[in-house]
């Protein structure tokens, strides 16, 4: 392994497009993504609900898999859910719950499943959720993930075996969109950019962000990513929280590792008379902020259990299916021409 | 109580118990026997919970750990020690995952097998005659 992470020839993307997410990206309109976290009960209806209010409006939808180390429906399960229900889903994997076999095989079998957007992280670690006194697993790091599953788009597990049922059948390459995370907030920056440059050399195709309340910290990042020219290479869509409250953002500012919440945000939740509307004009503000951004290539919205308010805040930034100018493609996705 | 249940041969636990009275207190060494040290700045990243070998995870702010606040981020550490020692173009370097088998073994004695590289990535072993095919 003697590439260097910083080198710019990275070899340009030869595959044929993968999924709707991807035509959004490559015919370069600004991508929307939205997050579904799955609810501990176990019944979909809810997600089903959810879903109709995302369908429309966002290019993709992030599953979440047992988000902030709490026990959940399998990510895997709600994906192929929305695959049946004709949604475009975005599979999470955490390195937390899963050693390289469980990672590969849920992998294939997502791919099995309809599902072909795959977004792999780390994870949150255990004691931060409900079985604070589990296992944790972390055989690999994020971007020995990305390293591996780019493998299996060639048509490889990670071992070497050949993806293919017997020696006469071909050489079987399930063509997926990768994703990886990217924390703009992190220490020290320099080296988070450099994981960035990792993750792109790994194999990564788009990257999301952990949700931005401060704009000047993710306009640094970016410069510092456009400037090695990383941006090419990957497409970055950048995390929005709308918060209905103050309470959320001084629970993330003090709870949640890894995000910056500026003390003039939670002044302002804090002062608004209606704040659920201050909220969506908050976030409606930092988008047209973010948008800005060069090398920005879209938004992935982060809603909790919020997700009433997506259609609103895209409503309001201009940024519905027609104005980016996506219909055409989701049109196309719908009736079966992916690619 | 000194039976030797891992069954090495004793000049492998000589080579172990060496590696570990020298590593164990300067570094926290935890054995995993395919030591990276010299490309993440004299600084073990298996101190890390999340046993990252690649960088920081999103949690890492103002050089403390996500999951221990009381404890600095170790990748912050290995940062400013690379810096120190000018060798912030070996964190470049994707480390592959860590080779499970070698855990616990002596690195110094997998380097001179040659089981594990000069950069300390694992090497696949030689298959010895007709490998049998098991799952």
């Amino acid at each position: 392994m003697d590439n260097k992470a910083s080198d710019s020839q990275v070899s340009p993307v030869s595959r044929p497009c993968a999924s709707t997410l991807e035509r959004v990206l490559r015919d370069k309109k600004f991508a929307v993504t939205a997050e579904i976290v799955p609810p501990r009960v176990p019944n979909l209806s809810v997600v089903g609900k959810k879903f109709e209010l995302l369908r429309e409006v966002a290019d993709a939808i992030n599953i979440t898999d047992n988000a902030s180390a709490s026990v959940k429906i399998c990510s895997l399960a709600v994906c192929a859910y929305l695959v049946q229900q004709g949604g475009e889903p975005v599979f999470q994997v955490t390195a937390r719950d899963r050693n390289r076999l469980a990672l590969q095989s849920d992998l294939i079998g997502a791919y099995a499943l309809g599902v072909r957007n795959v977004f792999a992280v780390t994870g949150d670690y255990i004691n931060m959720g409900d079985h604070p006194a589990g296992k944790p697993v972390y055989d690999m790091d994020s971007v020995h993930i990305i390293q591996m599953f780019d493998k299996i788009r060639h048509g490889y597990m990670d071992s070497g075996v050949e993806l293919r049922s017997t020696s006469k059948t071909p050489l079987v390459q399930p063509n997926f969109f990768l994703g990886a995370a990217a924390n703009p907030f992190g220490d020290p920056m320099p080296f988070h950019v450099l994981k960035v440059a990792k993750k792109r050399l790994a194999g990564a195709d788009f990257i999301q962000t952990q949700c931005t309340f401060d704009v000047p910290r993710v306009r640094e990042f970016m410069a510092m990513v456009v400037d090695k020219g990383f941006h090419e290479r990957l497409h970055f869509l950048i995390g929005i929280m709308p918060v209905k409250s103050a309470r959320p953002l001084e629970f993330m500012s003090t709870e949640v590792p890894g995000m910056r919440v500026p003390a003039e945000a939670i002044a302002r939740m804090k002062g608004a008379q209606n704040a659920e509307e201050e909220g969506i004009q908050m976030a409606v503000e930092t988008i047209q902020q973010v948008r800005e951004i060069p090398g920005v290539s879209g938004i992935h919205l982060m809603t909790v259990s919020w997700e009433a308010v997506v259609p609103e805040v895209l409503k309001r930034a201009g940024l519905m299916p027609e104005q980016r100018g996506v219909v055409e493609i989701h049109a196309a996705a719908k009736s079966g021409i992916a690619s | 109580m000194f039976f030797n249940v891992k069954a090495k041969p004793w000049y492998i636990r000589l080579v172990d118990i060496g590696e570990q009275f020298a590593k164990v207190p300067l570094f926290d060494c935890s054995m995993c026997g395919q030591c990276v040290l010299r490309s993440t700045g004299l600084t073990c990243p298996m101190r890390c919970p999340k046993q990252m070998r690649n960088g920081p995870c999103g949690g890492s702010m103002n050089g403390k750990c996500e999951v221990f606040p009381e404890r600095p981020c170790i990748w912050n550490l290995i940062w400013e020690r690379s810096e120190m020692l000018g060798w912030e173009e070996k964190l470049e370097n994707i480390n592959p995952p860590v080779d499970w088998r070698l855990w616990g073994t002596p690195s110094w004695w997998n380097l001179l097998t040659g089981r594990i590289d000069g950069k300390g990535h694992a090497v696949e072993p030689k298959k010895e005659s007709e490998p049998s095919k098991t799952n």
